[in-house]
């Protein structure tokens, strides 16, 4: 597709109406100002005012803007340990000793924005361009399964070459490849905004989540680092989630891109997010929140120049505080972050992560080097597989969760919240956890993290309920015999 | 047997009559709520998209049951989810089944 022909493609996505009926006399759901206002109001937070916020999160309530603000602006390390050990304490209650697992499968890197900090962006010449064949998403698919994954989040850039026709059959050959035992049982996206009729397509193919990122929530640095393209409307991106949900795609997720503005600031602008789903849509905000961090990318100077950059002691603040403030929701933390820092995000909140990540185009089928700048959107850091990041998990005590069954089993939207909201879905999360770890360590478990798989499933099997524990254990040696995909 | 299965068809009849005016989705609302309450069997509805099972009505538990959960496409497009479907016996639940099916045919699709 030429120049013009693109432009006139980028000028044709946005739909005005689709927007409006959100807005609130033309203004949307983020007042910079008042953000800003909500952060020097509560600069100064009394102890016994924290501690009161955090028996709020720790009652699982979701908190309102000026109690995360307080939070955010907490100075003292010891008040800080206390964020974090009842961040911990709600992770751990709400989700158990669990965390889902994960790969992302990049299907193109061509794209019509200009986004400053990203190595897709149109401009970026040395990117080399390419959107898989359908033949090649099956073979990605194929060494994606072979090594144990279950679910994945699929990427795609916003170009004409991989509109929603685009999306809809790589999903569809996603579902329909099996290797052995091993298929992919969830598929969820990672792509731009779409107008409803285009979410409709998903929605019909059964997709999980529908991820769009804001990247940033600042009006003002939204429009900076994004100067041209569909990217360039704030308000076509913002309410992605609310088409998506209007189309009746029920698990929608949120994210933004820590180090492009101010990361007190982004952390309100998630719970404004989760506010105004939650508002709109009966109670259903986010089913996952994500907060990646700026990574240096191919020719992109912003990607490591940026002013915002949030160091490893503030990106702790980040998890906790989102982990507090909004209790019940899943948190993502992925492979752009070291093996260190992962520990530290799944210890502090973090409910899922990728594993045995590349994020090249193509990249898992075909032999490229581990990390290659020109075909990838940034550089990772951490690209352990799938089994060394099971086996860490299983020594910090995690067990790694394969399952699907929510969403196979209509516990999506309104009852997955349901649940999520009163600190129960741990009940179904374990059990399943275990049955779902169990086949990976037989079907493709290395003998070490067997050994030790094993010995945590047992240690795990005393925590679920006595009247489960024996239902629990006849699943098991089903998947022994021979049985796969039993769900509770 | 013959007197229980009597009772669940007289059961069946009673909740035709509840829920003849509702529609769609609060019928199958009411459907799961009073074979929760009369039963104790729980199941709960969902549309059906390939893989995905997108929740549209019913009481859903927030608690693991023993038994396996049971997944019965009732139409092209719907769906009902258990995990106590062993609760009834295996006439009434066929009964149901056939009961539900109607329901749904009668009542349409429910548009998101």
């Amino acid at each position: 597709m030429g120049g013009v022909a693109l432009n006139e493609w980028t000028r044709s996505v946005v739909k005005e109406d689709e927007i409006a009926r959100h807005l609130e006399s033309g203004k949307d759901f983020i007042d910079d100002a008042l953000v800003e206002r909500l952060l020097q109001d509560n600069s100064q937070p009394e102890p016994k005012q924290i501690r009161d916020i955090l028996d709020r999160s720790r009652a699982l309530q979701r908190l309102e803007p000026d109690e995360t603000a307080a939070l955010l602006n907490v100075k003292d390390q010891d008040l800080w340990q206390e964020i974090f050990s009842a961040a911990r304490e709600v992770r751990n209650h709400v989700y158990g000793p669990r965390i889902v697992t994960f790969a992302p499968l990049y299907c193109s890197n061509l794209c019509v924005n200009s986004c400053l900090y990203c190595a897709f962006r149109r401009e970026n010449s040395v990117e080399k361009r390419r959107t898989l064949t359908i033949e090649e998403v099956r073979k990605e698919t194929e060494a994606l399964v072979s090594v144990g994954h279950k679910r994945l989040i699929v990427v795609y850039g916003e170009h004409p070459a991989s509109d929603v026709d685009y999306m809809a059959e790589t999903i569809r050959t996603i579902y329909n490849t099996k290797v052995g035992n091993g298929e992919i049982r969830r598929v969820n996206i990672n792509g731009a905004p779409l107008e409803i009729a285009d979410y409709k397509i998903l929605k019909e193919i059964g997709i999980g989540t529908y991820q769009v990122f804001q990247e940033t929530y600042h009006h003002g640095m939204y429009k900076k680092v994004h100067p041209r393209g569909v990217k360039a409307h704030y308000q076509w991106r913002l309410y992605a989630q609310h088409r998506a949900q209007e189309a009746g795609i029920d698990d929608v997720a949120i994210g933004a891109l820590f180090g492009l503005y101010d990361w007190r600031f982004e952390v309100m602008g998630l719970l404004y997010h989760t506010i105004a789903l939650e508002k709109a849509f009966d109670g259903v905000g986010p089913h996952t929140i994500s907060f990646p961090r700026l990574e240096p990318a191919a020719n992109t100077p912003l990607s490591v120049n940026s002013p915002y950059k949030v160091t490893d002691g503030d990106f702790k603040k980040v998890i906790a505080v989102i982990r507090l403030s909004v209790p019940y929701t899943g948190m993502i933390v992925t492979a752009r972050e070291s093996a260190e820092i992962r520990r530290a995000a799944i210890n502090l909140g973090c409910t899922q992560t990728d594993a045995s990540t590349r994020i090249g185009i193509g990249a898992y089928s075909e032999s490229h080097g581990e990390q290659e700048a020109e075909r990838q959107q940034f550089l990772l850091g951490d690209t352990r597989s799938l089994d060394e990041l099971i086996r860490e998990l299983a020594e910090m005590g995690y067990i790694t969760s394969f399952c699907t069954a929510d969403y196979r089993c209509g516990r999506t939207g309104h009852s997955f919240m349901s649940i999520a909201k009163k600190g129960k879905i741990h009940n179904l999360c374990i059990p399943n956890a275990i049955l779902t770890f169990k086949e990976y360590l037989l079907d493709y478990g290395s003998e070490e993290t067997r050994r030790i798989g094993e010995k945590l499933i047992e240690q795990h099997l005393n925590t679920v309920a006595e009247t489960m524990r024996p239902s629990v254990r006849e699943r098991l040696q089903a998947i022994e015999h021979g049985a796969r995909d039993l769900m509770f | 047997m013959e007197r229980e299965t009597s009772c669940f068809d007289s059961w069946l009849e009673s909740l035709e009559t509840t829920v003849r005016d509702l529609e769609l989705i609060p019928a199958l609302g009411t459907v799961s709520e009073l074979a929760l309450e009369r039963y104790g069997a729980r199941f709960w509805f969902s549309q059906m998209f390939g893989r995905r099972w997108s929740y549209i009505a019913g009481a859903v538990g927030d608690y693991p049951a023993p038994s396996s959960i049971c997944r019965i496409p009732l139409t092209k497009n719907i769906g009902l989810v258990s995990d106590t479907w062993g609760t009834l016996a295996e006439g009434d639940r066929n009964k149901l089944v056939t009961f539900l099916e109607r329901l749904i045919t009668f009542k349409g699709t429910p548009v998101c």
